[in-house]
């Protein structure tokens, strides 16, 4: 660059320099833009990105971040942890090469999908049935008016379970579109307790939390939707092709923290504790990761009727014809639904 | 000699002072240049996105923002958040130039009212109205009372300020005047000491609105509401979290229009009123 | 010595009763809370038809004592009586004329400069269009109707300001230093309008000077002050005398400038005659 502008100076006058420099510019600010992106280029990388959010649905991350599992079998490599409040806030990180690895619910990685996202799922994570906790509200039909619901985004699993049971119940999907407040988890859950909130569609643990506030359940997405799964991890194709080891070797980490989760839960529960902070007990995080609502598995299900739905609405126009278009291949993701 | 030698204080014509012309570009009128200039960035803009490969997530292309404008307005989504966005926007302003008259009559009639908006705007000015939206979704809930009340912030103390300036700064001997052809009370206030500070009330009114219209979307976008009852900051939000991306650069490019648009109403009105008044210079 | 010179009290040669009588008026103004005397004692009185001049050094309280008469500030003592009345809040009774050229409503053009104060005072909407033609008119002001003041110059904002003032038909009409801003040209050539137009209108005119020419070469009677607080020095009766070419003309501005130039001895110039 320098070299060029010397050059540029010698053979012309200010003018066109200066639209050299302006170019020159331009060129730098596209570049930072495009595709040139490490974490989108297709090459091995030294530095991987996770991103996840907070809560036990993302329990088996957690365990391997606490236990340092990657960085052992990695050792030249660098992985980085980051906790984001929303998938849309994991999916932009993505699609802008800054997270190569991404964990979330189901909606936002439909809508990726649906838009040209080359991501797929590699792992799931777990199933959880969802609640739409109310203090007073009984069915949907009492929310209806003008109490604000809120949940994690308008495109969070917790939205599309909302649209389903306001169209099987009310005849129409959108019924509750203008009461919908896009909030994190916790601030949803101090809302609805602060009466300013008429509903929360949330997840395990709040949801276990405000049944002990005196909320009650008002729906939940097992009954709309089937068990489905919950959260899974997706990851960009160009990265998975030219990153394999590691990518097989975290998915192999999933399948080992999510086993011993399921079998083991006393015995991870301090670990977890440790890793999420704030004051809460290994006998608390166990009481959470055994909640009936939350069960660890790998096998991801229900995308299909999750991503039919939401192109029936009009909130995605492309799905695939088959679910195993949704996922890799692999040895937890043969029966992907 | 005589005509370069005539001193700063003649009409502001401008006639004396010879603007140095250049060729070419600098020698075509304003509304060529601009346009000239906008469609250059249009090609640059679109040249960019087609050549440079980046994801169309990422960056939309003009083509597929216009398309998005369109589509918006067609399907009456874009104009209804744009309607809703200046609904609010007008309640705060109206409440926000009701709060500034009581403010500075208080201030024009009385010692302490006078010392209470120095104290006030000199508090709240300079605090970015967007800050107080927390205490406000705390008071009013997430509600469109929240919005209302932080814009109302936004607005009330640039206008407040601007129109007790304006009034303190009147020229005496129009008011004596006004006095002395048998003007009183209300009357005066209205046919002297009004138009008489126009361009500061005008003035107060413009930074009031852009005030305003910078705050509202702001809000909106923090406010992380969904569906149909949002305003443009939803609209942005909402095609945000749906990777709908030519319809985030839409929202923008509504947002710069109006931001435009207002500001081109104040000028219409400044050049109809003060500046055809010689009470202010173009 | 042609001079004729009356003190103060004694009643002007005229039949009619005063206009306006100011008897041992004391005038000032506030400034930070304390009062300012200006003028510690005046007496002196208008009958109809009479141009007063207020001659005297600057800061003598001339200004003051237009702006107590017009009503904008109290009298501190003496009275001030208009048609025996000495409730004297501000009126179109006795328009002012301001010094300052800003003094026209900017946002008016000309015409309704002129219109608005009589559409205030009652008048009709046509009665105030036709007097406003009249007196722009006699002002030398109809192609001028419809521009903005800002498009005229200092000399013709005077000559509507002073259109203004006429249109509303004052009892008494207050000129303070109408021309004290204008270059010398402009200056004489709108002292001989307003001495045609003041003659043939027969307005009554308390006038504030501190031009000794302008003084004597409009008015009838010459008020001359002292410096502050002031009292009335003499007055000096120019009635007869309009060519300033007139020998009579510039005895009266030496006799009038000897007065002036003798300022801090107020006593002294008393008994100088």
């Amino acid at each position: 660059m320098i070299g060029t502008d010397a050059t540029a100076h010698r053979t012309t006058g200010p003018a066109a320099r200066r639209g050299l420099a302006a170019l020159a510019s331009a060129v730098v600010l596209c570049t930072a833009l495009a595709a040139c992106n490490p974490g989108l280029s297709g090459r091995e990388l030294d530095t991987i990105s996770i991103g996840y959010q907070p809560g036990i649905g993302y329990a088996p991350l957690l365990l391997m971040r606490q236990e340092r599992v990657l960085e052992e079998r990695f050792p030249d490599k660098e992985f980085e942890w980051r906790e984001l409040n929303s998938g849309a806030a994991i999916r932009d990180g993505a699609i802008s090469g800054e997270i190569q690895i991404a964990a979330g619910g189901i909606g936002p990685f439909i809508v990726g999908y649906g838009n040209g996202v080359p991501w797929k799922v590699l792992v799931g994570l777990d199933d959880a049935n969802l609640r739409l906790m109310s203090m007073d509200a009984e069915s949907l039909a009492d929310l209806k008016g003008s109490a604000k619901i809120a949940m994690p985004g308008p495109d969070s699993i917790q939205a599309i379970v909302l649209r389903k049971a306001a169209r099987d119940e009310l005849g129409s999907a959108g019924a509750f579109d203008s009461q919908m407040v896009a909030m994190g988890h916790p601030d949803g859950m101090q809302a609805l307790i602060s009466g300013q909130m008429g509903g929360h569609l949330t997840a395990p643990p709040f949801q276990e939390r405000l049944t002990k506030e005196g909320a009650n359940t008002v729906v939940q997405s097992y009954d709309v939707f089937g068990e489905h799964t919950f959260n899974s991890v997706y990851v960009l194709e160009p990265f998975y092709g030219a990153n394999t080891e590691v990518v097989h070797a975290f998915r192999d980490e999933v399948a080992d923290s999510v086993e011993r989760l399921r079998d083991d839960p006393k015995g991870t529960a301090p670990e977890l504790a440790a890793v999420m902070g704030g004051g809460v007990t290994a006998a608390e995080v166990e009481e959470q990761i055994t909640s009936d609502d939350i069960s660890y598995t790998t096998r991801p299900r229900g995308f299909m009727e999750y991503a039919r739905f939401m192109q029936e609405i009009g909130l995605v126009e492309e799905i695939p014809d088959d679910a195993g278009e949704f996922c890799y291949p692999g040895p937890h993701t043969k029966d992907c639904t | 000699m005589q005509q370069t030698a005539t001193p700063a204080t003649g009409p502001p014509d401008g006639a004396a002072r010879a603007r140095p012309r250049r060729g070419g570009w600098a020698a075509l009128p304003v509304a060529p240049r601009r346009a000239a200039l906008l469609l250059l960035i249009l090609g640059v803009w679109q040249g960019y996105v087609s050549l440079s490969g980046v994801s169309p997530l990422l960056v939309s292309g003009p083509a597929d923002v216009a398309a998005a404008i369109y589509a918006g307005i067609a399907d009456g989504r874009l104009l209804a958040a744009t309607a809703i966005t200046l609904q609010v926007l007008l309640s705060g302003m109206v409440i926000g130039m009701a709060l500034a008259a009581v403010l500075t009559t208080l201030a024009s009639w009385s010692r302490l009212g006078d010392d209470l908006l120095v104290l006030l705007t000199s508090m709240l000015n300079p605090l970015p109205a967007i800050a107080i939206l927390p205490l406000a979704i705390l008071w009013f809930g997430l509600s469109t009372t929240a919005l209302v009340f932080v814009i109302t912030n936004a607005v009330v103390w640039p206008i407040a300020i601007n129109v007790s300036t304006g009034f303190r700064t009147v020229n005496p001997t129009i008011m004596a005047v006004g006095r002395n052809i048998g003007l009183r009370g209300w009357r005066i206030v209205r046919d002297v000491l009004i138009p008489a500070a126009l361009p500061q009330i005008i003035a107060g009114l413009k930074t009031g609105w852009a005030f305003g219209w910078r705050t509202i979307i702001a809000a909106e976008l923090v406010f992380g509401a969904a569906g149909g009852q949002g305003g443009l900051g939803f609209f942005i939000n909402d095609a945000r979290y749906f990777l709908r991306t030519p319809e985030v650069f839409a929202g923008l490019v509504t947002i710069a229009l109006i931001g435009i648009a207002l500001d081109l109403v104040f000028t219409w009105i400044e050049r109809r009123t003060v500046i055809r008044w010689g009470m202010k210079s173009t | 010595m042609e001079l004729r010179t009356s003190p103060a009290d004694t009643p002007a040669p005229r039949t009619s009763a005063p206009l306006l009588d100011v008897e041992h008026a004391r005038v000032g103004y506030e400034l930070d809370g304390r009062l300012q005397v200006a003028v510690e004692d005046v007496s002196f009185a208008i009958h109809p038809g009479e141009h007063v001049m207020l001659l005297g050094p600057s800061g003598c309280g001339k200004s003051t004592l237009l702006k107590t008469i017009a009503g904008f500030i109290e009298p501190a003592g003496g009275s001030i009586r208009l048609n025996g009345r000495t409730d004297l809040s501000p009126g179109p009774d006795r328009a002012v004329v301001f010094q300052e050229f800003d003094q026209l409503f900017p946002w008016f053009p000309v015409e309704r400069n002129l219109t608005y104060p009589l559409r205030v005072n009652g008048r009709s909407k046509a009665d105030a269009a036709r007097i406003a033609a009249e007196y722009l008119d006699l002002m030398g002001l109809s192609h001028a109707a419809d521009r903005y003041p800002h498009q005229l110059s200092g000399g013709m904002k005077q000559r509507v300001a002073i259109a203004r003032a006429m249109a509303l038909e004052p009892v008494l009409l207050l000129m303070d230093e109408p021309f004290g801003a204008l270059d010398a040209q402009t200056r004489s050539r709108l002292q001989r309008e307003l001495h045609e137009v003041a003659r043939s209108a027969e307005a009554t005119i308390l006038f504030v000077t501190h031009s000794i020419q302008e003084a004597v070469y409009i008015g009838h009677r010459v008020v001359v002050l002292g410096t502050p607080p002031s009292t009335v020095v003499e007055i000096l009766d120019v009635a007869h005398l309009s060519d300033p070419a007139a020998p009579e003309f510039t005895d009266a501005m030496r006799h009038l400038r000897s007065l002036l130039s003798a300022d801090d001895s107020t006593a002294e110039s008393a008994t100088f005659e």
